[in-house]
């Protein structure tokens, strides 16, 4: 009860990483305009620890990112889906793109394919591919914006 | 004929070839440089020495408007370079890193803070897309120097893409989702934009650009050479010439027909000089592109043609998958889809490169090296020579771009002039 209060007020809460996370009510209310998450609230905040926590960071622009995968027996599973209105038919997203705020993070799932800003930097990609989370070329597809396993 | 194919094994991630040296980027991020005519020299054995130096060191040689033109043009001749060339095809070479230690002329951290996304040479100069933006730094620098590539390159654009090709002085920068751009490379101006649909990938066709995607249609960002009238306007080019843009062409005025967007049909097209293909799930379709009636069509003079089409019944590639890429060379055309690439040779013959592919490259801009393939997988490099097109009638070919004396004079002189 008070946790799905907590799910709708747009709260942040403290992870177990001594960050504050917010979740994005954007990519769960089904707008057709922002990718929406399908695993759930605990999940995604299972999702960014453990990013931030494998330091899978990267800056730009003055701007703090962390890169996740929502890992389940150690392959990139689903975590959610493209936007409706993105030009891309209706596909499975398996990164997701976690952004720091005024002191708290937030995130979404990071449509590759569609955004150029959601490609991970060349570095997290190559610290999944050492870890044999994915494959050499799926590098190259993500970088290049082309279709690969972690796009479907 | 098969293609003439040499296996480099390695973690590579790109690669380049360059006036006689082959560039190699490994997964650690750091540039091998490679003495190439030595490596090639070095498998000259038993009468070998003609059929590897067409292959894989002067291309040119081959074709009839070549500096040897009179010994080649010979149908003798012709005969015995052709089953030489069977006989090498017949054959791979294959080394390790050890192996060719020997012709290696420099190891060194790649200029690029990481991996870049795509690269280009021209003009000694190697480009590169990176995450942080576009960036310069010289190259091929003489043999007396440690580092062969200058190590600090400089910063063009901060600017994200997903690809580049370089043709004339202008680079051709694909950026997805923000468009096409392109940069003068004479000038120290920013990119400009030149279309904002999503641009995957680009390819020059003579001074147009036709950009590609697998999510939206094609198009060809039309350009076309006009007299400059005015000198006085332009006090410091030499030539009287400049390139002006046109219009943009929708991929449905090109090939004469709608393709479904988004791509649900797997369609994708791309092109190169005067070559067009849309290729889908069962054929591809073929255009002829006439830059000279692009600044000026009429009912009779329009700047496409429908030549025919590729029935890929019989390509032995999972059709039903959606293209991601495409190229074109003299040797034929490229498609790449997710898990391998099909070459559709000038001799109608298909050759598909089981993947995973991480990166392929050809060169359609050198002089020399305008046969090769170059196919980047997970252990290996392999360096794929196709030498049949020489021997086809080049007007009437349907896969791959025209041989003609005239653009090969071209491209010498400014080889010459690099």
């Amino acid at each position: 009860m008070v946790k799905n209060m907590l799910y709708q007020s747009g709260m942040a809460i403290n992870t177990r990483i001594g960050q504050s996370y917010i979740w994005n009510m954007q990519h769960r209310n089904g707008n057709p305009n922002k990718s929406q998450w399908i695993i759930n609230h605990n999940q995604e905040i299972h999702v960014f620890e453990y990013s931030y926590g494998a330091n899978w960071i990267s800056r730009k622009q003055n701007k703090k990112f962390s890169w996740g995968l929502n890992l389940i027996n150690e392959v990139p599973s689903v975590l959610g889906e493209t936007a409706k209105n993105c030009e891309l038919p209706l596909q499975f997203v398996r990164i997701a793109k976690f952004v720091e705020g005024t002191q708290t993070w937030h995130g979404y799932p990071a449509n590759y394919r569609c955004n150029s800003q959601d490609r991970p930097d060349p570095k997290i990609l190559e610290n999944w591919y050492t870890r044999g989370y994915i494959r050499k070329d799926e590098i190259k597809k993500v970088r290049n914006m082309k279709p690969c396993s972690l796009s479907s | 004929m098969q293609p003439v194919k040499l296996t480099i094994y390695g973690n590579f991630w790109d690669s380049q070839i360059y006036k006689g040296r082959l560039y190699l980027w490994d997964m650690d991020n750091a540039l091998h440089i490679y003495d190439w005519d030595a490596l090639v020299e070095s498998m000259f054995q038993d009468d070998l020495e003609l059929p590897l130096t067409c292959a894989f060191l002067r291309s040119d040689l081959l074709y009839q408007f070549s500096d040897l033109n009179a010994i080649f043009r010979d149908p003798q001749v012709h005969k015995v370079v052709r089953e030489k060339l069977e006989f090498i095809s017949q054959r791979g070479w294959a080394y390790s890193l050890h192996d060719i230690e020997n012709f290696r002329m420099g190891k060194q951290d790649s200029p690029f803070d990481t991996l870049h996304d795509d690269s280009a040479i021209y003009y000694n100069n190697i480009y590169a897309l990176t995450d942080s933006g576009l960036y310069l730094a010289g190259a091929h620098k003489p043999i007396r120097y440690v580092y062969k590539v200058e190590r600090k390159p400089e910063k063009l654009w901060d600017g994200l893409g997903t690809s580049i090709q370089v043709s004339g002085g202008t680079l051709a920068i694909a950026a997805a989702d923000e468009g096409l751009f392109q940069l003068s490379l004479w000038d120290s101006n920013e990119p400009e934009p030149v279309s904002d649909r999503y641009t995957l990938f680009a390819n020059w066709a003579f001074a147009s650009i036709y950009g590609s995607s697998d999510l939206a249609p094609g198009y060809l960002a039309a350009f076309s050479w006009h007299r400059f009238s005015d000198e006085a306007a332009s006090p410091d080019r030499n030539d009287r010439w400049i390139r002006k843009h046109e219009r943009i062409i929708d991929e449905e005025e090109i090939f004469g027909f709608r393709p479904e967007a988004p791509r649900q049909d797997g369609s994708l097209s791309w092109g190169s000089q005067e070559k067009l293909y849309l290729v889908n799930s069962s054929q591809i379709h073929i255009v002829r592109f006439k830059q000279k009636y692009v600044s000026k069509p009429d009912g009779k003079n329009i700047p496409f043609e429908h030549i025919g089409s590729i029935d890929l019944t019989n390509s032995h590639v999972n059709n039903m998958e959606q293209a991601i890429g495409g190229g074109v060379e003299f040797f034929g055309l490229i498609v790449e889809y997710p898990e391998n690439l099909l070459v559709a040779t000038s001799n109608d013959e298909f050759y598909v490169i089981q993947g995973p592919i991480t990166q392929w490259r050809v060169f359609p801009r050198s002089v020399r090296y305008e046969n090769h393939l170059h196919v980047i997988s997970d252990d290996r490099i392999d360096i794929y020579s196709f030498n049949d097109d020489y021997l086809i009638d080049q007007r009437s070919k349907k896969a791959g771009i025209e041989y003609s004396e005239t653009r090969s004079r071209q491209r010498m002189s400014d080889e010459e002039k690099k």
